[in-house]
């Protein structure tokens, strides 16, 4: 934020402030102290709960669940990203057709819950013959979801591409083709790499629907740990952090890559700031 | 075709639940969220840091390890609800956080000469925000706000995996019982959801367009 909220705090302001810290902390204390004695008292801090974490069987099952959801984000976001060239392609066709039936596959798998587009790929696809197992399932429900929300970043990313660029490229004679794979797809990319990098966070926090249709991705190993030593808690503690810390990692990674943008100034600045919020919003 | 017709009421009932998980949590999570986003940018540092960690740590779990700290973890610490309850909590814990941010996004939005000529007429940041920046804030966010709601909805079909019975545990388990029809059922289903998220979209759309201010 460039404009304060607030005037800067004079003597009597600073002292309130003082003051307001140390109650705001006391409270902030207050609650974490309330769930720390509750977690206490039910015997959630006992070395048995913890201890196991420490045993090179009981992180092998961690490290197995961990590349597992590497191995599902990884495979789904590969796909996603072929499939979402594709669709944003399609979507800046000629043929209202094809437009409309691009349109019509984004607008539709944007709007189902991601669960039910894996138990249509668990439950559906065996009924035609075709049975891909939880992983297979997984895969396919994140590339149509992942696939769809990708190319409304493209197209945004290639909306964003100034227009004179185009309008350029046709007048050097380049095809309508050439003109997409050389002028405005190579900018579209620079400018939407970020919220691209956001996506990624999304696509690995939905990998852990695998623990629904038992997959064995890093939350289900976690279920493997706590239904044998009964630990929920610290598991999910435990889980947690992992999840929480590769994710931080690519969104240092995202914040790195606009700071760098924005530094160049290759990339034009409206777009550069106008589609990162237009999709941060997709990232629930 | 005959299973949706027959079993009409379960599907209902299963929407019913999704709506009222989706209202419930989705009010929750607007009051919470605020609240949060006014944390995040109040003077006092203490309490941004508290709602930046919460907001950080929150986002960055996959809400199914919400569900599961919550609906298996809770009752290990003598919290015990419905499960209904457990999953309010657990979509109303995760998806505040996305509020708040849209919500902060929104404040940071404003044009700084609106918060300059606040303070300049004397106003403390208790007024700066209630008179100034939220009402502005809030109708720059109807639009990514409509966007959180919207994933609230789809994300209320997690529950299906934690005891509630709302659409998508129903769409399980009538295509388990009848899976000759599995097809039709799960296509039923997703026209449900998909008319609940259309309507939605819809509802914001007006929304916007009724709250937009000459500029």
């Amino acid at each position: 934020m460039t404009i304060a909220l607030y005037d800067p705090p004079g003597p009597i302001a600073r002292r309130r402030i003082l003051i307001g810290s140390v109650i705001g902390a006391l409270v902030v204390a207050g609650l974490v102290a309330v769930v720390v004695v509750k977690l206490i008292d039910a015997g959630q801090f006992r070395s048995a709960f913890w201890e196991p974490f420490t045993r090179p069987g009981v992180q092998r099952i961690l490290l197995r669940g961990l590349g597992a959801t590497l191995r599902a984000a990884g495979l789904a976001l590969v796909l996603a990203l072929a499939l979402s060239v594709l669709l944003a392609a399609a979507r800046l066709s000629e043929r209202r057709l094809v437009r409309l039936g691009a349109t019509a596959f984004t607008e539709f798998f944007r709007a189902l819950p991601l669960l039910l587009l894996v138990f249509f790929a668990f439950l559906g696809l065996p009924r035609f013959g075709i049975d891909v197992g939880p992983f297979g399932a997984l895969v396919i429900a994140l590339t149509l979801y992942n696939g769809s929300v990708m190319a409304e970043i493209f197209r945004a990313g290639v909306a964003a591409v100034p227009h004179g660029q185009v309008e350029a490229a046709f007048s050097l004679g380049l095809s309508k083709s050439t003109v997409f794979r050389r002028i405005q797809f190579p900018q579209a990319v620079r400018i939407m790499l970020p919220s691209l990098i956001s996506q990624m966070v999304v696509l690995l926090k939905d990998t852990s629907l695998g623990f629904i249709v038992a997959y064995e991705e890093l939350l289900r190993s976690g279920r493997l740990i706590y239904t044998n030593i009964g630990n929920v808690i610290p598991t999910a503690i435990v889980v947690a952090a992992i999840y929480i810390t590769i994710n931080l990692a690519l969104s240092g990674v995202a914040a790195w890559v606009e700071r760098r943008q924005r530094r160049s100034g290759r990339v034009p600045v409206t777009a550069g700031t106008g589609v990162p919020t237009e999709i941060g919003v997709g990232q629930v | 075709m005959d299973v949706l017709l027959d079993q009409r009421s379960l599907i209902l009932d299963g929407f019913l639940m999704t709506l009222r998980l989706t209202a419930v949590s989705g009010v929750l999570s607007i009051v919470i969220g605020t609240l949060l986003a006014i944390l995040r940018v109040c003077p006092i540092p203490t309490l941004r840091a508290a709602a930046g960690t919460y907001v950080v740590l929150l986002r960055n779990t996959p809400l199914t390890l919400v569900f599961v700290l919550v609906a298996f973890g809770f009752p290990r610490i003598d919290i015990r609800l419905s499960f209904v309850a457990f999953a309010t909590v657990a979509l109303t814990a995760y998806t505040c956080t996305f509020v708040c941010e849209a919500i902060r996004s929104g404040i940071n939005a404003i044009d700084g000469g609106e918060i300059e000529a606040a303070r300049s007429i004397g106003l403390p940041f208790r007024r700066v925000m209630s008179l100034v920046v939220l009402p502005q804030a809030f109708r720059r966010v109807i639009p990514p706000m409509g966007s959180v709601l919207i994933a609230l909805t789809k994300n209320t079909s997690i529950a299906a995996a934690f005891s509630v019975t709302e659409a998508t545990q129903v769409a399980r388990r009538l295509a388990n019982s009848f899976a000759s029809a599995t097809i039709p059922i799960l296509v039923g289903i997703a026209v449900g959801y998909l008319v609940i998220t259309l309507v939605m979209s819809g509802g914001f759309a007006v929304l916007e367009r009724r709250v937009a201010t000459v500029r």
